[in-house]
């Protein structure tokens, strides 16, 4: 049984309903532009921690960033679909997750609800002093609701988290939204997105390097890029601490000065510790990477995933992306399942090909399964 | 439009079917530019296709219409004959819906047409397609279903059977003299590895059509003797076997 044996989205972004059946360790989505195969990701994020605020939050901020002056909680008004063309003002929006797996979340819905207030502000007066003036202050209310499978002893297990969101104020977030490993509502989830490199965070090269990690992130970044001879974290005189990569001749190098490529890798290297019995979730996979990188890249995180008992969801453009991953698990076939996404008349539609079956069809019929 | 998808075993079966397509007025498409689109995601596009340079592209024969798009698919085997559907209908993804009709084609065994069919319609089954209880007959319920098993739904035979009965009618100087050629040659000079596909229980017919089609298109494949040649006309689509495969065939397609 995997985290996810099965999830269902209804009403996310673009997609109405649609049901990823049969779910496997390596899940491959492809078809073409706009058929949602970024929004799976996003919904999949979201199953796995569907009250977490910040996760939420994240999971927007990755596709949009506010306009100026537009508060951040702006971002997640557009998860919830708006009716095409846009008649009027976005009303009320239900967004509903279900799902079957190791974890025992089964239900995850939220509402998102756009509200705003009379809010008094203090005018500086010569006469009083001060005067009361008050403007409409824009904000959302927004409620998670979700339900695990009963306990043993049949008794429901539930949990509501509401929030108000004021266009002045940081989001206050509850005690709920801290991960906890042991929570029955979160699952470990981390979303690697495409094209921009990732700040990689102090703390997962640390955890990387306790769970004995260290040599098998370095054995990658060799395969990427065979000049790296370490990797570290070093605080030179007047600099805070960061990552440092031993670099042939060039000596320690500060992480950012490398390639997307060798970012990108070690971005997903370094989370993948950190979801230890989750999902990781990668978009665009292929992205930053030469195709020649691709086959050991993926033998190796199809590796990583089956030890640290992690599901992979990862999308892709790339037929070579495709065909390195199913030659990377020829032997071990049943544990890719490939997702191909069309959306006739804009409704998002998945057909769901085992990995036998996406074998043949690029090995025996060199076909094309991303049109 | 309506789209048609048959399945075969080999490429000399494409051609005998092509050339009963092409006699109903059918075009066989040279140019990827004037395939319709629906076909399109069926074409390969790129070779050679797991780095192997001497595999053929597994790409099917199409013909066309005003009316219908046919795609005729050599599966290479009967083994392959339910994956080949499995895949392309993997492949057409939501398009699937709009096929009109699947027919499958294939030899029957030494017992005649009953096993072959059995076995294969378990295995089709299995993707979701239901077929009639009967080689030779066309479900209308829905796409249009059939499996023909040459050379005549029941007994013993392959598509050589079909090409003898052409060659007896159209061909009957060059058939005898093939048979008599291919039943003087003495066998015990060659080795074991020489004989392997005569010795086989289609192999002697197999090689006497060969010889008919070699005279006709030397040093050429059997299929190009199909497409070129006089195996299939007005005359021998009066045939009982070749008027029963038209039939069907006819039935299957809607034309």
């Amino acid at each position: 049984m995997f985290a996810l044996d099965r999830l269902t989205i209804r009403r996310f972004r673009g997609i109405q309903d649609l049901t990823l059946d049969d779910l496997g360790r390596v899940n491959l989505l492809v078809g073409p532009n706009d058929t949602g195969k970024t929004s799976i990701l996003e919904a999949v994020s979201i199953f796995c921690r569907p009250r977490d605020l910040r996760g939420w939050l994240r999971v927007a901020l990755l596709r949009e960033v506010p306009g100026p002056g537009e508060p951040i909680f702006s971002t997640l008004e557009w998860m919830f679909p708006h009716r095409r063309p846009v008649a009027g003002p976005f009303v009320e929006g239900l967004i509903a997750l279900s799902g079957v797996g190791r974890f025992l979340v089964r239900e995850a819905k939220a509402v998102y609800k756009p509200t705003s207030r009379l809010r008094a502000v203090a005018i500086p007066s010569e006469a009083n002093g001060a005067d009361q003036s008050s403007y409409e202050e824009g904000g959302a209310h927004i409620k998670f609701t979700v339900i695990a499978e009963p306990s043993p002893d049949g008794a429901g297990r539930e949990a509501y988290t509401s929030y108000d969101l004021w266009e002045g104020e940081s989001p206050t977030f509850l005690d709920s939204d801290s991960f906890d490993q042991n929570s029955l509502f979160a699952l470990p989830v981390h979303m690697v997105p495409p094209h921009r490199a990732e700040r990689v965070l102090l703390t997962e090269f640390s955890d990387a390097a306790e769970s004995g990690l260290k040599q098998q992130t370095l054995s990658l970044l060799r395969v990427i890029d065979r000049q790296i001879r370490d990797v570290q974290i070093l605080a030179p005189t007047g600099k805070r601490p960061g990552i440092y990569i031993d670099y042939g001749s060039c000596g320690s190098l500060p992480l950012s000065a490398l390639g997307d490529g060798v970012r990108r890798a070690i971005s997903i290297a370094l989370f993948l510790p950190a979801v230890e019995n989750g999902v990781l979730l990668i978009d665009e996979i292929e992205s930053s990477l030469h195709v020649t990188a691709l086959g050991s890249l993926f033998s190796w995180l199809v590796k990583s995933c089956q030890k640290l008992n992690v599901q992979l969801f990862a999308t892709t453009h790339s037929l070579e992306a495709v065909d390195a991953m199913v030659e990377a698990e020829s032997k071990n076939l049943d544990r890719i399942v490939g997702y191909h996404l069309e959306a006739p008349e804009g409704v998002p539609k998945v057909q769901r090909l085992d990995g036998h079956l996406l074998h043949r069809l690029r090995y025996e019929r060199g076909l094309d399964v991303r049109l | 439009m309506q789209y048609s998808y048959l399945v075969v075993e080999g490429p000399h079966d494409v051609e005998f079917i092509g050339r009963l397509l092409r006699i109903c007025g059918l075009r066989k498409l040279r140019l990827i530019k004037d395939l319709a689109a629906y076909w399109r995601p069926t074409v390969p596009p790129s070779f050679p296709h797991g780095g192997d340079l001497l595999k053929r592209v597994p790409v099917p024969v199409f013909f066309q219409s005003d009316t219908h798009a046919v795609a005729v698919h050599s599966a290479g085997s009967i083994s392959r004959l339910a994956p080949t559907v499995e895949e392309t209908f993997a492949i057409l993804g939501t398009k699937k819906a709009e096929i009109s009709s699947i027919g499958l084609f294939l030899d029957a065994d030494q017992n005649g047409a009953h096993n072959p069919f059995e076995l294969l319609k378990a295995k089709i089954q299995t993707i979701g397609l239901a077929f009639p209880d009967q080689p030779g007959e066309v479900n209308h319920t829905g796409v249009r279903t059939g499996i023909f098993i040459f050379p005549d739904n029941h007994s013993p035979g392959t598509l050589e059977n079909l090409l003898d009965d052409c060659a007896a009618l159209i061909y009957p100087e060059l058939r005898e003299k093939a048979q008599q050629f291919t039943a003087g040659v003495a066998t015990a000079p060659l080795m074991k590895k020489d004989l392997r596909e005569f010795v086989k229980p289609a192999g002697r017919m197999k090689v006497t059509m060969g010889c008919i089609a070699n005279f006709l298109r030397p040093a050429k494949a059997i299929q190009t003797s199909i497409a070129d040649n006089r195996w299939l006309c007005d005359d021998s689509l009066t045939l009982p076997n070749i008027a029963r495969l038209n039939a069907f065939l006819k039935d299957l397609l809607g034309l």
